[in-house]
């Protein structure tokens, strides 16, 4: 453009030259001659105008593209279909507008004002565009104005390549991707419904039961989480179970137990990559679930705790008949740790597959955890082992552990769990359980697991109880549902070293488990 | 005795070198996988800001 203006600049001088120089003597040949520069002239001005409203044409198209460039980046992560939609039809380029021609008269000259405005209306688009970006934490660098490509050369052709400006653009956004320390907050909702029906004999009377399986009982949860860097982040989480005729406390004389609604969890974490995470709130203390450590997939109705699916239900005096007041939950115990409780917990990083953790909780208790998970010669193996000190006044404190192995080329699996009191005032109880399993890849839309179990319990309820479970489960999923399917068999026995003698009791359980 | 222990302990080193990790999922608790409504990421997210991936690479 400065060329064109230049030359208009010379043909100026020129024409001014002609005029008042020493050989002008004012004649009609000199006079035509100012008409011919006249006339020039005002071509020239017509082609800068033309040229300077195609100049402003390419530079909105280039901000077009940065526009998509920046959507592509946001979406850069997810599905090929939703970065297609995400930067939508492609473009078309802008019309290039020829240069006025040489022959078109003054008075057929574009508008001025009109082209003014046609800037002025891109100029408010972008403008917009512009506080988009300015909110966008990906800022690409602006291109360089579109006078500075056109130096040298008359018009930037509008189907050119991006300028190489453009180009770094890009990697400096995907860097910031990675880099940027902005918070980044993600809120979600999650969670399951899981129901079941029970078929229980329990030695004179069989009847069925409606449940919801508090094995895994049906709940909701909100977590939100801030990221501040790649290795910092602060979540928090509400977990709450809402589950009508819990499983725990249905039985034979109350077979509506109602609702049954627990705020599982309502807590705070920091998390730190290098440093650990500390975490604040009612929540899973460090023992939590460590006498639960199941990879058999079956777990969503067989797992260690054998009392839960069927907890209610109460054990039958074989010489009277009667039902007893002995419900399975109170002869059956996995002695997992303190559960959930309000607590201040800390967890190590992992170190070579090791996690270390401890809880101080609510009403003078407190734990502690060893964990480790690793990948050994095709095994898929996990592991905890937790001590604890329960607030009870009888209980010394609580010992428990368990490990689960994985055989991942055939699927075949081994679970342990175990764990025990120290009493005080009487003999210690404790709970050992087994299972081996079976985890096939039957079907494509979902695994089937199987798995069959072995549970021996001492001295949980009364000194001199002995009880024994043996089951059988299977599971399978249904991954576009997010469904499982269970259906297992429960055999309890419990024999009292003093006082009434129990029917075993029977227990058929079909269910579902569906994520939403 | 000793050596007992000692040999112990070299089968034990020579164990964790072949160890790669493994995060197992608490399937009870927070089971990983596909919701009916969520899809794929099991999770329905109420927010997002603009550029977060947050929990996706934890």
């Amino acid at each position: 453009m400065q060329g064109q203006v230049k030359r208009a600049i010379a043909v100026l001088l020129i024409g001014l030259a002609f005029l008042y120089g020493p050989s002008s003597t004012a004649g009609a040949a000199e006079t035509s001659q100012i008409e011919q520069l006249q006339k020039i002239i005002d071509l020239q001005q017509q082609q800068l105008k033309a040229q300077q409203r195609q100049l402003e044409e390419q530079k909105r198209h280039l901000e077009q593209m940065q526009g998509q460039i920046n959507s592509l980046l946001k979406t850069v992560r997810g599905s090929d279909s939703e970065v297609a939609s995400a930067v939508g039809p492609p473009i078309p380029p802008p019309p290039v507008t020829p240069p006025a021609a040489p022959a078109t008269p003054p008075s057929a000259s574009a508008p001025s004002a009109g082209g003014n405005d046609d800037s002025q209306g891109s100029a408010s688009a972008d403008s917009g565009a512009g506080g988009d970006q300015s909110d966008d934490p990906w800022p690409a660098p602006q291109p360089q104005p579109a006078a500075s490509d056109a130096q040298g050369s008359d018009v930037v052709a509008a189907d050119a390549p991006l300028p190489s400006d453009l180009a770094p653009a890009t990697s400096i956004a995907t860097d910031a991707t990675v880099k940027t320390t902005n918070p980044r907050i993600k809120v979600t909702l999650s969670g399951q419904i899981n129901r079941a029906i029970n078929v229980v004999n329990d030695g004179e009377d069989t009847d069925a039961f409606f449940v919801d399986n508090d094995v895994s009982d049906s709940r909701f949860r909100f977590v939100a989480e801030g990221k501040f860097s790649q290795k910092a982040l602060v979540g928090s989480v509400i977990e709450v179970a809402v589950s009508p005729n819990n499983s725990e406390e249905v039985s034979q004389t109350n077979q509506d137990s109602g609702d049954f609604i627990d705020l599982r969890k309502v807590e705070v974490y920091f998390d730190h990559q290098d440093y650990g995470r500390i975490w604040l709130g009612k929540g899973s203390t460090s023992s939590d679930n460590t006498a639960e450590v199941d990879l058999s997939g079956t777990d969503v109705v067989q797992y260690s705790g054998v009392a839960d699916i069927v907890g209610g239900i109460l054990f039958r005096e074989k010489s009277s008949g009667t039902l007893s007041d002995v419900a399975v939950n109170d002869a059956f115990f996995n002695f997992d740790g303190l559960s959930r409780k309000d607590r201040v917990r800390y967890d190590t990083p992992a170190f070579w597959g090791f996690q270390l953790s401890g809880s101080a909780i609510s009403d003078g208790r407190y734990d502690g955890a060893v964990l480790w998970a690793g990948q050994v010669h095709g095994f898929n193996i996990a592991s905890a082992f937790a001590a604890s000190k329960p607030s009870s006044s009888e209980t010394d404190f609580r010992l428990d552990g368990s490990a689960s192995m994985l055989h991942t080329k055939t699927g075949l699996n081994l679970t342990l769990a175990g764990g025990m009191d120290q009493l005080d005032d009487r003999a210690n109880s404790s709970n050992l359980y087994a299972k081996v399993g079976w985890l096939a890849d039957t079907f494509d839309f979902g695994s089937t697991a199987f798995g069959l179990d072995f549970t021996r319990a001492e001295n949980i309820d009364a000194d001199g109880d002995q009880g024994h479970v043996v089951g059988g489960a299977v599971v399978q999923r249904i991954d576009p549902f997010g469904t499982e399917l269970f259906a297992q068999v429960r055999w309890y026995t419990l024999d009292r070293g003093s006082g009434p003698a129990f029917d075993d009791i029977v227990a058929g359980t079909v269910g579902a488990r569906v994520q939403f | 005795m000793a050596r007992l222990w000692i040999l112990l302990a070299a089968l034990a080193l020579a164990g964790c070198a072949e160890v790669k990790p493994f995060h197992p999922v608490q399937n009870r608790e927070d089971p990983d996988g596909p919701g009916l409504f969520s899809g794929k990421g099991g999770k329905i997210i109420l927010y997002e800001s603009p550029d977060a991936e947050v929990g996706e690479d934890q």
